[in-house]
């Protein structure tokens, strides 16, 4: 079984060069279509998360799961009493892009915590004893929860890493021209620049607008999340740490200008890799 | 000159370390043609002291770091002057002022951090518009802005410094020229008749050992951006084959993709070296594309010698303002034998999108031509071998000829970049090698500049 071990930098270098799990956990932001398709993905392909933490948007969320906090083994009984079709929360706010929804549907077991960061998401993730966790898309990361889990946090990114890090990475990949790819990576303290796990191609298509390349980077993402835990459940995913100089990291919002280029670019089908 | 005059002294803003400062003040000692000895004093002095040998005229700078938080918009073009002679070199916002005292310069602001961030593309990294494609366009700089885009800063600071500290400029280059040109073709596209007379041509202008730089990517490597020749097959090298009979350089012409992708590259050289029958060391890719400092890293670890991707693809200029050859810091391996030269004129530069008068064309050159010459640079040329059908690309190669002929009328050199990187490892090599940092003794010992009291607050003690 490999150990992240962090150094001074905060950047993970593996005890071992394979990452092999038994059991995960899900993290994340409660409405997410990223996050649900990788969700999705990954329950679809018969791996079963041990539990879920959503970070909590209303104080009810919190009220109705902070009984939970304290009780050990909560997730064994969590999901007994659920019916799929009543609300997954007072609001009835249930979407496509819903974590708890899916959670529902699937009978994975929940809870609310206030943040990723803070000592309730990490005393929880230590006490479930797993091997690794699926964020599911978040904040950044700090130390507690990086180091909740024997084999670290695991994020998809819908771009080529360590090529491309930050936001809008696939957008920048495509501005640039380059074939598109999703990544797997686990989190370390930098943006996008702990090892990375595996990479899947992200084709575009001839008559594609930029939602349609959006939308198939979420469904690629969930499809690569699969693959990956699946991989590190039976056999164990080798690891490919990265280095600082691979990759230029973007930041902030890509300008509206760039974005109108990239859909005309597209319009006019001149992208150099379509398939 | 006496065994002192061929040491820069450089004693550092404090006890270090400072990898990249050093690497840029060597960087500076190469082309002012010293050795460079580092001392380092116990304490954070926050400036650089500088001089020549022994004694002499000092140069005293203030530290302001790797010039890494320098803003696009926030440097200057600033004058300087040292007797009668003046270059253009860059600063940060806050202003340039000389102070001279005797034969003693301070200024009060740091000049070396501004190369760092030139050298290193800083103002690329600011600049998002540099992956369009991969490419960085001259109308983006902002040195296009400060009408700069062709002006040599590095080589303009390093001169200066030279002046100050009474180190004059050295003749750079084969038979001892004080600058050059390099000439280099890339092979796009193979045409019957296009190798025999591109080579015809430059025998005639008496260019020795011109690199052409050769595409080797297969059809899985390849793109619709790439040319479509396979090196592999008999056709390209029945058309290639004048080049294995002369006496040229061969590079690699790197495909769209493999500025990013190790693994092409490496399977590029080999197909190429197969092909040639000796080392590949130069490459340049296709379209500039260009990572900074990725694509530079992979070359050095794929085994390439040097690079000469860096140019505009839409205006002739300096793109990391720097008009000769400069060795490449790697973030990881610090000075690495593995050298930069970028391209400053390009042949569809004078044609495409806009075609240049002759009158245009020639006062361009002409203040090149000046830059270049008076800092003992050298001048990266890229004209594509299919333009020699003059049918199709009328006058194309006229701006060569023309570019050439004016060249030896000045004094210039004209050879392959390969020629012209030997006189630069030879002198990288002398200042380099010959000159490991202070260490004396027991840690206590001085630098001694006392005979230079004025330009001193006391001696430094040396800490390594």
């Amino acid at each position: 079984m490999p150990r992240p071990v962090y150094s001074s930098k905060g950047s993970v270098v593996m005890e071992k060069d394979v990452c092999h799990i038994q059991s995960f956990a899900v993290i994340g932001l409660p409405v997410t279509r990223h996050g649900v398709s990788l969700i999705r993905h990954v329950v679809e392909a018969g791996l079963r998360p041990k539990f879920g933490l959503i970070i909590a948007q209303r104080d009810d969320q919190l009220e109705r799961s902070s009984g939970l906090w304290s009780v050990p083994e909560w997730w064994e009984k969590a999901a007994e009493g659920w019916s799929e079709t009543e609300p997954a929360s007072e609001s009835g706010a249930i979407g496509e892009d819903s974590v708890e929804a899916l959670y529902r549907v699937h009978r994975v077991p929940y809870v609310f915590v206030p943040d990723l960061n803070g000592q309730v998401a990490c005393e929880i993730i230590s006490r479930g004893a797993v091997d690794a966790i699926l964020l599911a898309e978040g904040p950044i990361l700090r130390e507690p929860i990086l180091r909740a889990s024997r084999c670290g946090v695991v994020n998809v990114h819908a771009a080529p890493l360590p090529e491309y890090r930050g936001n809008h990475a696939t957008r920048w990949a495509l501005y640039h021209d380059e074939p598109l790819c999703v990544s797997a990576h686990i989190v370390d303290k930098g943006i996008d620049t702990g090892p990375i796990l595996a990479r899947q191609h992200l084709p575009v298509m001839r008559t594609d607008t930029l939602v349609d390349v959006d939308e198939r980077g979420f469904k690629v993402c969930g499809e690569l999340a699969a693959e990956v835990f699946a991989h590190a459940i039976r056999t164990g995913v080798p690891i490919q740490p990265q280095r600082p100089w691979q990759g230029r990291t973007f930041k902030g919002q890509m300008p509206r200008e760039f974005i109108e280029e990239l859909e005309r670019r597209l319009r006019d089908q001149e992208y150099s890799h379509y398939e | 000159m006496s065994e002192t005059h061929t040491r820069l002294q450089v004693m550092m803003p404090g006890p270090g370390p400072f990898p990249y400062q050093e690497h840029l003040w060597r960087l500076v000692g190469a082309h002012l043609g010293l050795a460079v000895r580092f001392g380092y004093p116990s304490e954070p002095a926050g400036e650089y002291r500088v001089f020549c040998g022994s004694g002499g005229p000092s140069l005293r700078m203030p530290f302001e770091g790797g010039g890494g938080d320098l803003l696009a918009d926030g440097v200057r073009l600033h004058r300087v002057r040292q007797g009668r002679r003046r270059w253009k070199v860059l600063a940060g916002a806050k202003g340039l002022k000389v102070k001279c005292q005797g034969a003693d310069v301070t200024v009060n602001t740091d000049l070396i951090g501004p190369l760092g961030w030139l050298l290193s593309l800083g103002e690329e990294g600011q600049i998002y518009r540099r992956d369009r494609y991969g490419l960085f366009q001259g109308q983006d700089s902002v040195r296009r802005r400060m009408g700069a885009l062709s002006e040599p800063i590095f080589e303009n600071t390093a001169a200066w410094i030279g002046a100050v500290v009474d180190a004059p400029l050295p003749p750079a280059y084969a038979r001892e020229a004080t600058w050059a040109v390099a000439v280099s073709c890339d092979v796009d596209v193979l045409g019957d008749g296009y190798i025999p007379a591109v080579l015809e041509f430059l025998d005639e202008h008496r260019v020795e050992r011109p690199t052409f730089m050769i595409c080797a990517h297969s059809e899985e490597e390849g793109t619709i951006r790439d040319p479509s020749y396979d090196i592999t097959t008999d056709s390209a090298s029945r058309l290639l084959e004048p080049l294995r009979q002369a006496d040229v350089e061969v590079g690699l012409h790197g495909s769209y993709l493999a500025h990013d992708r190790p693994g092409f590259l490496m399977a590029q050289k080999c197909r190429l070296e197969q092909w040639w029958g000796r080392s590949v060391q130069g490459h340049r890719a296709h379209f500039y594309r260009f990572a900074y400092p990725r694509s530079w890293a992979w070359q050095h670890r794929c085994g390439f010698l040097y690079d000469a991707s860096l140019g505009y693809p839409d205006l002739p200029g300096l793109r990391s303002a720097c008009a000769s050859p400069t060795m490449f810091y790697d973030h990881e391996r610090g000075s690495v034998p593995f050298t930069v030269f970028p391209t400053a004129v390009l042949d569809q530069h004078f044609f495409w999108p806009t075609r240049w008068s002759r009158r245009k064309f020639r006062k361009y050159i002409s203040a090149l031509f000046k830059r270049i010459a008076r800092i003992n640079g050298a001048l990266l040329l890229d004209w594509h071998t299919y333009t020699i059908d003059a049918q199709r690309y009328r006058g194309w190669w006229d701006r060569l000829d023309e570019i050439l002929s004016w060249a030896r009328e000045a004094g210039a050199c004209s050879s392959g970049i390969g020629k012209v990187l030997e006189d630069y490892r030879r002198r990288w090599e002398r200042c380099t090698v010959q000159c490991p940092a202070l260490v004396l003794g027991d840690g206590t010992d001085t630098l001694d500049l006392s005979d230079r009291s004025a330009n001193n607050q006391g001696p430094f003690p040396i800490v390594r």
